[in-house]
């Protein structure tokens, strides 16, 4: 059966004249990534509209299309700029030009997939608004990664390493997350103080992401230059003896303190609403 | 020929009332590029190393866990 972002994709790429050869592995890496199967983000654009009670839901599915497939796309050139092997290869010829030129290509369709959004139904400007955003939160996503691409450790003492790291994750992974929740309010709603918080509460849990997996994934991610782990081990006394799991530790204690910041913002917002992004933080960030 | 600085030129051009000028529009992109404010991990390390310490670095022990309020 063809998934229906892999159906999504060979429409949009019909319709375009680009060679052969590219449309059959643009669809293979849809195929590998399908962002539908991915769980864990694929429940975010569909819960945020629930939460401001969007009552068809096929009304955001293009966008979470495509912000799946950005997704998607982010974490293979992470894959590449970090030299990580262990990853699903590119399919393409082992050449880096060709990769980065792929990834362009994969991010070009992410994009394109916005076009599906039903312009009879949602208000032009809210979808003008939706590709600003989507720009805005995309260039910062770009500087989070120079920074982390050019970030030297040694130039550094532990708290400034720290403070760098949080600078990096805010923009990096920040804002990807900022532009689903920001994205999904920005097609729903004309409300500037829901569009406000939801794009500040996903920034919060897009840099909650990256604190997770920087602390589940520490031995895996041996070629990147700052982890949560790196730079907590950096920051904190030399002289202190502790204990075994202490940054997992700091990891929860991040957590708490991040979601008194989350509480305050979702304090505005209706009962209904506050309550299922609540969920969706506490099943993201509690359930393991 | 304008001599004026090119701030001042970003200025002037903020205070018109015609169609956003691209210094404008950068203005209003340079905007959306200020971070959301969270306690920072320099803050929260030191806080937290300082329970942990208080704790006789047992990570057992509740108050580690403890949030300070209104961070």
């Amino acid at each position: 059966m063809v998934s229906l972002v892999k159906h999504q994709v060979n429409h949009r790429l019909t319709t375009v004249a680009i060679s052969p050869a590219l449309h059959h592995v643009l669809l293979e890496m849809v195929d590998q990534d399908d962002p539908l199967d991915d769980h864990n983000w694929a429940i975010i654009i569909p819960t945020i509209a629930c939460a401001l009670g969007a009552t068809d839901k096929a009304l955001v599915q293009p966008f979470a299309l495509a912000w799946g497939t950005l997704n998607a796309a982010l974490r293979r050139l992470d894959h590449v700029q970090d030299g990580d092997a262990s990853s699903v290869p590119l399919p393409t010829v082992p050449v880096i030009g060709a990769h980065y030129n792929l990834l362009l290509s994969y991010y070009l369709l992410a994009t394109a997939l916005l076009d599906t959004l039903d312009g009879d139904i949602i208000p032009p400007a809210r979808l003008l608004c939706l590709r600003q955003w989507w720009a805005d939160c995309l260039l910062r996503v770009a500087s989070g990664q120079q920074a982390d691409l050019e970030v030297v450790q040694d130039d550094q003492q532990g708290a400034e390493l720290l403070t760098q790291y949080q600078h990096v994750v805010q923009a990096k992974t920040g804002a990807l997350f900022a532009l689903a929740f920001g994205g999904t309010a920005r097609l729903l709603t004309d409300d500037v103080e829901v569009i406000t918080v939801l794009s500040e509460i996903g920034e919060v849990y897009g840099m909650l992401v990256q604190y997770g997996d920087d602390v589940r994934d520490a031995d895996e991610q041996v070629n990147r230059a700052v982890t949560l782990p790196h730079a907590y081990a950096a920051s904190r006394q030399r002289s202190t003896q502790l204990p075994v799991n202490d940054v997992h530790a700091f990891w929860h204690y991040i957590y708490m303190s991040y979601m008194q910041q989350v509480e305050y913002a979702l304090a505005p917002l209706p009962i209904y609403t506050a309550t299922t992004i609540r969920h969706l933080f506490t099943r993201s960030f509690e359930s393991s | 020929m304008n001599d004026l600085h090119p701030d001042q030129l970003a200025d002037q051009s903020l205070h018109c009332e015609e169609t956003p000028t691209f210094v404008q529009h950068a203005h209003q992109q340079v905007k959306t590029f200020t971070r959301v404010a969270v306690p920072s991990l320099a803050t929260l390390v030191v806080s937290f190393m300082l329970k942990l310490q208080q704790a006789g670095l047992d990570l057992t022990d509740p108050a580690v866990h403890e949030v300070p309020k209104g961070w």
